[in-house]
């Protein structure tokens, strides 16, 4: 038995030390910049660095990515403007608790979420966007297990892929530059710049599915606002850009989430979902994905919006 | 709590010590600190079910005795058959009866007959179909006098709900593992070493090799229609491979695992993709399923002493069965029945029993007839289970058809096989390695069982350290064990 024990120890030791040795970057394993989507997230946050406030930061998913012409609204209010929108799967908690961290007093935010956001979002996105800008490890909580998962697996995975690299002077795969899902598809405020032309197969239609969630994105969302009125910055809700094909197929459960939100959240409304309709022809390659032209469609309306409700001055 | 999980990293080592440290020296501590562990890991799951597991445990361990003392043969068939209803009807209603109730509703349907009945908002207890069949092989083996009924019920609680088998097996017999239970056990170094081989072995199948290739599969099956027929073929494959990864693995876990608690249980799979024909595949896959069927299915309808046409009968109630085993659903039915309808020509043409060494025994290369043989099995073996993967017939039937048309002959494009944890192309290559690696050591219980015993030690713990890192390395998004849902 003792021979045994010994040998499962010396054994787990071993392994357990290579993953420490990798993890703690003995070898030049630095992490690299990745050209992938989510690597947008490190120029949106230099921007959002740069820019002095009073600023106007969008923040939502991939709807906020695609949906708004930062460039625009800078020209017509004399605003800096940053777009953070980025993805969907990050989660509310991520989305708000990255609103914290950027947003000073004076800014002015305008929090737009898809109707089927979920408040988690999914891990692995979360943990990707955080290799990628450290500072994002503090936008969405982890569990223990989450924490000794990233050790052994994730930061294992990566700094075992970097270090056989740089070891043997190879190069880690390039992410192609000329596709819409890149890093190099955002311009400087944030947005994504190259959704020209509707996507050939527009056949999202079937698969989108609209789970009743909003119940559970309320609090966290009135809890942004206290926030924001104890540092003096101002919060505004907009709804996501919906495609009118979408809407009619999922109306029924948009108004049930249009009403709890408007019986229960208390961050200004200054649209309805109806207002925030678009027809089809304007979508990119879902029901929330605008096109350049949908883009400036939407944003006129936004601006329109501001403008009304005295957010702010409008040219 | 999964094998692939932090809480069972911690389990396993505060049993173990507690079993070898704390109470080796009581037989009965050990066998209640056992049952505690079990009772333990299985309400991980969830708690509430835990109640169905001791009711089913009771009540076999009871009908077991009153089958041993009845008096007469009407008394012990009595006894017999109010435990084979009483287990058989909580497994219908757990996991049949809304599957039997929608397959009504929509015969009467399609026959003009608009009838609606209730369905039940039940979840499915885990391990059900395992430790049900573990009960019934003790009752079977009593009423039929292969076996004595046990007078401690800490001992046959342990038989049927012994922590590494309860959720996915394998499906033991009282005749093996009781005694097992009843015996003092004492540390056995070789045991325990062999033991933590196969476990390591096991995790590198399951996470490795198997959570990969699912990623794949199931990006495949759940797109199959925007897919070519070549890539159609490599999910059904990746499928197989992930399958047999996924519930070999879990069983090797499980195995080395009872071997460290100075246990042994029953094999479940010999290389089944190392076989030469159906008869041989289902000799070597899921073996513990296998032989219970064979035992008290096949060989009570008569098995092979029978005629010709009740042969033919008997394969396919049995093939058919295991499938329904699997789940409630149509696609495990036409699983089962393709088997069936696979073996039958062996069936009669008597030679089901031609293959039972094992494939090039002792050479390092196989025949080129041993190839074509093994390879033609694999595919239809792919082919069946590529229905069992489907969530329903009309799927099974469209991923099938898209297979067999020209697009059969397209290459695939890297653009259709991205997104998975690991790239195809090193999947492929890991797989390979895999498959020579159970390849040279398909003459052991598992493939690295004797795997570097003639080294120098620094050798060996060097291989073993390359598995443990690789199997750290390769970890995809983790998955479910399939067999889990059974």
């Amino acid at each position: 038995m003792k021979k045994f024990l010994l040998y499962i120890v010396v054994f787990s030791a071993l392994t357990l030390l290579f993953v420490f040795i990798l993890n703690r970057n003995y070898f030049p394993a630095k992490a690299k910049g990745n050209d992938g989507y989510v690597g947008a997230i490190v120029d949106k946050h230099a921007y959002a660095d740069k820019t002095k406030s009073p600023r106007i930061i969008f923040c939502g998913g991939s709807s906020t990515a695609f949906g708004v012409d930062s460039k625009m609204v800078e020209q017509r209010t004399g605003l800096p403007t940053v777009n953070m929108g980025l993805n969907g799967s990050l989660g509310l908690e991520f989305i708000l608790n990255q609103a914290r961290y950027i947003a000073r007093p004076s800014d002015i935010i305008i929090l737009s979420v898809e109707y089927n956001l979920s408040t988690e979002g999914s891990y692995k996105f979360k943990k990707e966007a955080a290799r990628l800008y450290p500072p994002a490890a503090n936008f969405f909580s982890r569990t223990i297990s989450q924490q000794l998962n990233d050790f052994f697996i994730f930061d294992f995975q990566h700094n075992f892929k970097t270090t056989y690299t740089n070891l043997t002077g190879g190069k880690l795969p390039e992410f192609p530059k000329n596709v819409v899902y890149s890093r190099s598809s955002f311009n400087e405020n944030g947005d994504i710049v190259r959704n020209f032309d509707p996507h050939p197969s527009h056949d999202f239609l079937e698969k989108f599915e609209l789970p009743h969630i909003p119940n559970a994105d309320i609090d966290p969302m009135n809890s942004f606002k206290a926030f924001a009125d104890e540092h003096n910055i101002k919060v505004y809700f907009v709804y996501p850009p919906l495609d009118d094909k979408a809407y009619e197929a999922k109306k029924r459960v948009v108004g049930i989430i249009q009403r709890e939100y408007e019986d229960g959240l208390r961050i200004p409304m200054l649209d309805n979902a109806a207002d925030a309709i678009l027809p089809d022809s304007l979508f990119y390659d879902t029901e929330y994905h605008l096109t350049m032209a949908g883009k400036k469609v939407r944003t006129e309306r936004l601006l329109e919006l501001f403008k009304k409700k005295g957010v702010v001055a409008v040219k | 709590m999964l094998f692939n999980s932090l809480g069972f990293a911690l389990f396993l080592p505060v049993v173990f010590f507690l079993y070898w440290f704390v109470t080796s020296k009581n037989l009965k501590a050990q066998n209640l600190l056992l049952l505690a562990a079990s009772y333990f890991f299985y309400s991980c799951w969830d708690y509430r079910f835990l109640f169905l597991l001791v009711f089913s445990t009771f009540l076999d361990f009871y009908t077991g005795q009153r089958i041993y003392r009845a008096e007469n043969p009407r008394s012990k068939k009595f006894w017999l058959w109010l435990s084979v209803g009483v287990n058989l009807g909580l497994l219908g209603v757990f996991k049949y009866y809304n599957f039997f109730v929608d397959s009504l509703t929509g015969a009467l349907a399609s026959a003009g007959v608009g009838v609606s009945f209730n369905t039940l908002d039940v979840i499915l207890p885990v391990g059900i179909s395992f430790y049900t069949f573990h009960g019934l092989s003790y009752v079977f083996d009593i009423h039929n006098g292969r076996s004595k009924p046990t007078d401690n019920f800490v001992d046959y609680s342990v038989f049927v709900s012994f922590f590494p088998l309860l959720v996915a097996g394998p499906i033991e017999r009282a005749t093996h593992l009781l005694p097992q239970i009843e015996k003092p056990r004492k540390f056995n170094y070789p045991q325990a070493v062999n033991g933590m081989r196969q476990i390591l072995w096991g995790y590198f199948k399951k996470v490795a090799i198997a959570d990969n290739c699912a990623e794949y599969a199931n990006m495949i099956f759940n797109n199959h229609t925007h897919y070519p027929g070549s890539v159609l073929v490599l999910g059904a494959v990746l499928f197989s491979i992930q399958i047999y990864c996924d519930f070999s693995g879990y069983s090797d876990i499980a195995l080395g695992v009872a071997r460290l608690f100075g246990i042994e249980l029953l094999r479940n799979f010999a290389f089944p993709f190392f076989s030469r024909d159906i008869a041989e595949f289902w000799r070597r896959w899921h073996i513990s399923l296998s032989s219970w069927f064979k035992d008290y299915l096949y060989i009570p309808l008569g098995g092979s002493k029978v005629s010709t046409a009740k042969r033919v009968r008997n394969t396919i109630i049995i093939f058919v069965t295991s499938g329904l085993w699997h789940g409630a659903a149509w696609t495990y039915v036409v699983w089962g029945a393709l088997n069936a309808l696979y073996i039958i020509p062996s069936v009669l043409m008597k030679s089901n029993r031609s293959n039972l060494d094992i494939v090039a025994q002792g050479k390092l290369f196989p025949t080129f007839r041993e190839v074509v043989a093994m390879v033609i099995t694999f595919a239809l073996t792919t082919l069946a289970l590529a229905v069992f993967r489907s969530a329903d017939i009309p799927h099974a039937i469209s991923f099938i058809g898209g297979i067999f048309n020209k697009s059969i002959l397209t290459v695939p494009s890297g653009a259709m096989l991205m997104g998975g944890s690991v790239n195809i192309a090193a999947l492929l290559i890991i797989v390979l390695i895999f498959m020579v690696m159970e390849w040279l050591g398909r003459e052991n219980r598992f493939a690295n069982e004797t795997t570097g015993d003639n080294w120098p030690r620094p050798f060996r713990w060097a291989f073993y350290f390359v598995i443990a890192i690789s199997t750290l390395y390769l970890t995809g998004i983790p998955q479910q064990f399939v067999y889990f849902q059974f």
